[in-house]
């Protein structure tokens, strides 16, 4: 086990310095400079020159990527935007994506996995269908359009403001005021980041489920005389959850990915709008950095699917 | 008389009564298993003999009432354990009886236990079920079957996963599992088909063994006829859906009157003979969909005449308890 841990953990290594290494040539020899794009066409060669001398894009690319490396590990990375150190402009808002995608995956698991069994249970009856009608639609519609639909709604109807991560006025609101006002706002962003993983996550468990429904140890756990519910929720429901586990790992980038949008959307201080906004400044080591993080994050999404196969499936953990 | 007819003055533990079970498919009604009466008498093996596709399985699940419905159907007939018509039990009292009172076990100890579960969990899992034992009791017992089935160190095997067994152990534990609340009746489904020669007639042995310590019945539905002679009492031979010829083991391998118990038995190779072709039934087992009118086995008999293909002939009374559905059974092998 520990060495699978360690011979693991070198090859994640292994692929992240992949990963870095070929976002780093595609982010910097797309068009565009970050100075062209911070000045004016007038603006005389010479100053160019010194410019491009600061941010060291004078370098041969290759040393332009260690020179990221090492500033990214000395803590030395600054923005070419604001010339803010770039890990306390992701430090700050780490935490609200975080805290955004934390719910919405809780939202996506929670719902999807009964959803997902019921309509297995149910197959082919008025529910199933009603079910494999909205996963297609939840798949379908663009989560933009859905959001604004979404918001248009909610302020019409209630009258209060959704967008950002709390009202811009809360002086003199207590303490539960606050608290509720958070929540309303998280409330619109994480429900739609979530209808896309619900309808998928939904469909995988049902068909996952119906798939384990025929094997032969059903039969088995039926033939000694176990009630339906126990032969659905103890026998089949912890096999058919193996491939669902392996699912969590691809989530957690599939909600990196679609934060950028959201988070655009919805006025939300998170990393995704960051890194929008440091695209089109083509703020490299901005770029770069969140670049690395959501790499890792996959990374150890992958891993922690990997774990948990091994712990719900013994095969698996003795091998 | 009485001789030859053994059971006749005791009452049968399980009597099947033209039991039907019928499929719907798109293509059409299957009759699976069409008009199948017999009875198993405490203490006796019965097995259940014929080709893969002739409903000796779909009558072993039927009893349990373990056909999927749909696309499943239990169509008639009477299913009476001890007088009580199973047929006729709400689902509750049906699972009261599975495991309990009948068990089952199936052809592939690979995928008949459950692989998440220890072995051990799985056989508690039915001692809490059916005996409400509490956890720790549960645990010795189930200790105490896999002793029973001959697993060595039962203390250590018990928090095994199925896979860390041998196939032989799996169908051990199987059984184990299905006669830890000492059943009445054990339907074993092809119990060694999976299995290697040498452990297959371990566990036949065991089988046979425990059978006669419990005192127990079993229903052997199996195509091997070398498994049937080693340990039936009696048999009953099935073809497209029906019993063509049923009676005790001795009748059936000496005395058999209808063609296609002959055909089965002459289609096993004999190690004194070297032959270049073995001696199969000419034909193919008819398709469900479109049986052949009359005789079912009308197509494939070398004794079919006119007659064979216009009426399905009734099970007629050899002697005693030996029956054969074959009009021509007197001239018959």
């Amino acid at each position: 086990m520990v060495q699978y841990l360690i011979r693991r953990l070198l090859y994640t290594f292994v692929t992240l310095v992949g990963i870095s290494i070929i976002s780093w040539v595609i982010i910097t020899q797309a068009p565009g400079s970050p100075i062209a794009i911070t000045l004016d066409p007038k603006v005389s060669p010479k100053i160019v020159e010194q410019m491009e001398k600061n941010y060291d894009l004078d370098k041969p690319i290759y040393q332009q990527y260690f020179l990221w490396l090492k500033r990214l590990f000395t803590g030395k990375l600054y923005s070419f935007k604001d010339g803010r150190p770039v890990l306390e402009k992701i430090g700050e808002r780490i935490g609200n994506t975080l805290l955004l995608n934390v719910v919405s995956i809780l939202i996506i698991f929670s719902l999807a996995i009964p959803l997902g069994i019921f309509s297995a249970r149910k197959q082919y009856t008025f529910f199933d269908n009603l079910g494999t009608f909205g996963a297609y639609l939840g798949i379908s519609i663009p989560g933009f359009w859905l959001a604004y639909l979404l918001i248009l709604g909610t302020v019409k109807l209630f009258g209060y403001p959704v967008l950002g991560m709390r009202s811009f006025v809360t002086e003199g609101f207590s303490s539960l005021e606050i608290v509720m006002d958070r929540l309303w706002h998280l409330m619109l962003p994480s429900i739609i980041l979530a209808i896309g993983g619900i309808a998928a996550l939904s469909r995988y468990t049902r068909s996952s489920m119906l798939e384990v429904i025929r094997q032969d140890y059903i039969r088995t756990a039926k033939a000694k005389g176990l009630p339906e519910e126990e032969v659905y929720y103890r026998h089949a429901l912890r096999n058919a959850l193996l491939p669902i586990v392996t699912l969590f790992g691809f989530l957690i980038p599939g909600l990196i990915g679609g934060s950028i949008i959201m988070e655009t959307v919805f006025a939300w201080p998170g990393i995704g709008r960051l890194a929008y906004q440091a695209v089109l400044a083509r703020d490299y080591p901005v770029v770069m950095t969140i670049n690395t993080i959501s790499a890792v994050l996959v990374l150890i999404g992958n891993f922690i699917a990997d774990l948990l196969y091994a712990v719900v499936d013994p095969r698996i953990r003795y091998q | 008389m009485s001789q030859l007819r053994p059971h006749s003055q005791k009452t049968p533990l399980l009597e099947i009564r033209s039991l039907t079970t019928q499929f719907l498919t798109e293509d059409g009604v299957v009759r699976a298993v069409e008009d199948v009466s017999f009875e198993i008498f405490q203490g006796e093996i019965l097995s259940l003999v014929g080709e893969s596709g002739c409903g000796k399985s779909v009558t072993g699940l039927s009893l349990l009432r373990l056909i999927p419905i749909p696309p499943g159907q239990i169509v008639r007939g009477e299913i009476l354990l001890e007088g009580r018509d199973l047929l006729r039990l709400t689902e509750k009292e049906m699972e009261r009886v599975r495991g309990n009172e009948i068990s089952m076990i199936f052809q592939e100890p690979m995928t008949s236990l459950n692989p998440v579960f220890t072995i051990g969990s799985q056989i508690m899992e039915t001692l809490q079920l059916h005996q409400h034992l509490d956890k720790k009791e549960a645990r010795r017992k189930a200790i105490e079957m896999l002793h029973r089935v001959r697993i060595p160190s039962p203390e250590n095997r018990i928090d095994s996963y199925p896979h860390q067994l041998s196939g032989g152990m799996r169908q051990r534990a199987m059984i184990a599992m299905a006669l830890s609340c000492q059943p009445k009746l054990l339907i074993a489904d092809e119990p060694t088909t999976a299995l290697d020669v040498t452990i297959q007639a371990q566990v036949l042995r065991l089988l046979k063994e425990i059978q006669q310590e419990m005192g127990m019945a079993v229903l052997l539905i199996t195509h091997d006829l070398g498994v049937v002679s080693e340990i039936a009492d009696r048999v009953a031979v099935m073809y497209a859906g029906r019993i063509v010829e049923t009676g005790p083991l001795e009748a059936l391998f000496g005395n058999m009157r209808h063609p296609y118990t002959r055909g089965l038995l002459e289609s096993i190779p004999q190690l004194e003979e070297k032959k270049e072709r073995l001696n199969a039934i000419p034909g193919h087992v008819p398709n469900p969909l479109a049986l052949p009118s009359g005789c079912k086995f009308h197509p494939r008999c070398y004794l079919a005449i006119e007659e064979c293909s216009q009426e399905e002939p009734p099970l007629f009374q050899v002697n005693g308890n030996h029956f054969s559905r074959c009009i021509r059974w007197r001239e018959c092998c």
